[in-house]
């Protein structure tokens, strides 16, 4: 074992290889994929689960099939179109393109939530005078709190982790991202070790708060939501 | 329900018609944010995916740009060296994740699915290496496979091997190497799915089996196995079709081949595309 501890790496990686700026713009990636995936997905998974209409099977089917998708495969038309709203080295590209793969899946967990709540409770809301809104903010909402919590960190791991979208759009180093940030590392000439150690506990770290913090949802989570569909 | 809330409300406020007037159009509003976003950034890409794949299209000889016909596939297919190389490879990788995957992964949910003293953390434990992104296992595996600090050292250490070996720029090796740190990631997914599904199962019937004298062998067999059967097809299902687009672990941790030349026989098929334009940050 090298002997002894030291916290330089951790200094240099942070300041000489710009993983602060990387860290504040996943943080951003991160949050604003989250809220807008959560929200979107709420409003759509809403639909899902209290109303028939004409083309939700085949709405269904849309965000099933999107699900086989790769997203490398369209990685150059995604660019032009990026590249067309002027949105190239903006982190809003990779923030809408993270919401975009995020939203099926979540869409689809989050209605399976919502069926979960009996209607019943919110006609009883409507009975007492509530709208529609209303009723839905102060008798689902509440109830569908673990599930959001799910979703939500969800969203916000998967785009704090994924590098292609990052690398392809980003070009600039201080609009860059944790993943790319780490990647330069291993491809730097000559690895260094140490610094790719605490680049790698650097990224880990969030994440793992996360998890260590909804997984007693992850299960409930899983067993309401997905496998149950 | 607009029936059972007119109902409620016989002496209709003005608002009551807003309210049931509303919903004929309103899953088209909820759903419009999530619609649009999907046609713009999934829909349009995928169709214009399909047509470029018909067009001669290339930036440094515009006087052949144009239809194309089926040349581009007939290329891929015939002239493309790369091309069969990794889907064979793709194939191979699916087959050897997934089915390692499902197996460690159904062990681990069982043995955490136990009662034990520091069942949670194991939970934990468990589950941990899914938060992690592909890029970060690879560094983790990169760090465990270098030659001056990783397994190899020690093994040699222990006169196991020689010193200075390094799995990863080995041909012979880096399949098996990567298939590993893989596997690291990957197995946490099914545990999670199949773990969740255990929860389910009743109690009554391995109570019942017990009575009857089953082994334990025979209830896993009978009771459990059957009970899962939906959650592994469908977490087999999707494993296979994301392992299928794998790029990011892959292409960090080989650079689509040892020492970073791109292999191509090393990558799958989504790596391949993109061997040109970013082989150049890779280390020499």
């Amino acid at each position: 074992m090298p002997w002894p501890i030291t916290f330089e790496h951790f200094e240099k990686v942070w300041t000489e290889r710009s993983f602060g700026t990387y860290f504040a713009n996943s943080v951003l990636v991160g949050v604003a994929t989250l809220l807008m995936t959560t929200l979107v997905a709420l409003a759509g998974g809403y639909a899902l689960a209290r109303f028939d209409f004409k083309i939700k099977r085949a709405f269904m089917l849309a965000l099933l099939c999107s699900q086989f998708v790769p997203g490398a495969l369209l990685l150059v038309p995604l660019f032009e179109i990026f590249a067309e709203l002027q949105m190239i080295n903006s982190l809003g590209s990779v923030i809408l393109a993270e919401t975009v793969f995020q939203l099926p899946l979540s869409m689809i967990l989050i209605s399976n939530f919502i069926k979960n709540v009996p209607y019943s409770l919110e006609e009883a809301a409507w009975v007492d005078g509530c709208n529609r809104m209303t009723a839905f903010r102060i008798v689902v909402l509440p109830l569908l709190r673990p599930g959001l919590i799910a979703v939500g960190s969800f969203a916000f791991v998967h785009s704090w982790n994924h590098f292609l979208f990052a690398l392809m759009f980003l070009n600039n180093q201080d609009k860059q991202t944790i993943p790319v940030g780490l990647n330069s590392l291993m491809s730097a000439d000559s690895v260094d070790l140490g610094a790719l150690a605490a680049g790698g506990i650097i990224a880990a770290v969030p994440v793992v708060i996360v998890f260590a913090f909804i997984q007693k949802w992850l299960i409930t989570g899983f067993s309401a939501g997905a496998v149950k569909g | 329900m607009a029936q059972a809330a007119a109902v409620a409300k016989p002496p209709a406020p003005p608002r009551r018609r807003r309210a049931s007037a509303t919903p004929r159009r309103l899953p088209y509003l909820l759903i419009a944010p999530a619609a649009l976003l999907m046609l713009g950034f999934i829909a349009y890409p995928v169709i214009s995916v399909f047509y470029y794949s018909l067009q001669n299209y290339n930036p440094t000889k515009p006087w052949r740009n144009g239809y194309a016909g089926f040349d581009n596939f007939v290329h891929a297919f015939t002239k493309d060296p790369v091309f069969w190389d990794t889907l064979v490879f793709s194939a191979k990788w699916v087959f050897v994740e997934v089915g390692l995957q499902l197996l460690f992964g159904l062990a681990l949910a069982l043995i955490v699915n136990q009662t034990f003293v520091g069942r949670g953390l194991g939970r934990a434990l468990v589950f941990s290496p899914w938060a992690v992104s592909g890029v970060l296992t690879s560094a983790i595996w990169v760090l465990l496979y270098n030659s001056q600090t990783g397994i190899t050292r020690y093994l040699a250490d222990m006169g196991i091997g020689s010193y200075g070996t390094s799995w990863l720029s080995d041909t012979s090796t880096v399949f098996p190497a990567a298939v590993v740190a893989d596997l690291w990631r990957g197995v946490p997914f099914f545990a999670i799915l199949i773990l969740a599904d255990l929860q389910s199962v009743s109690k009554d019937l391995y109570e019942a089996a017990e009575v009857d004298g089953a082994s334990r062998l025979k209830q896993f067999w009978h009771i459990t196995l059957p009970h899962l059967k939906d959650a592994i097809i469908l977490s087999t299902l999707l494993r296979a079709v994301w392992e299928f687009n794998n790029v990011d672990l892959l292409y960090t941790l080989t650079g689509g081949g040892p020492a970073g030349r791109p292999r191509p026989s090393r990558s799958t098929s989504p790596t391949h595309p993109s061997t040109p334009t970013t082989s150049a940050t890779r280390r020499p």
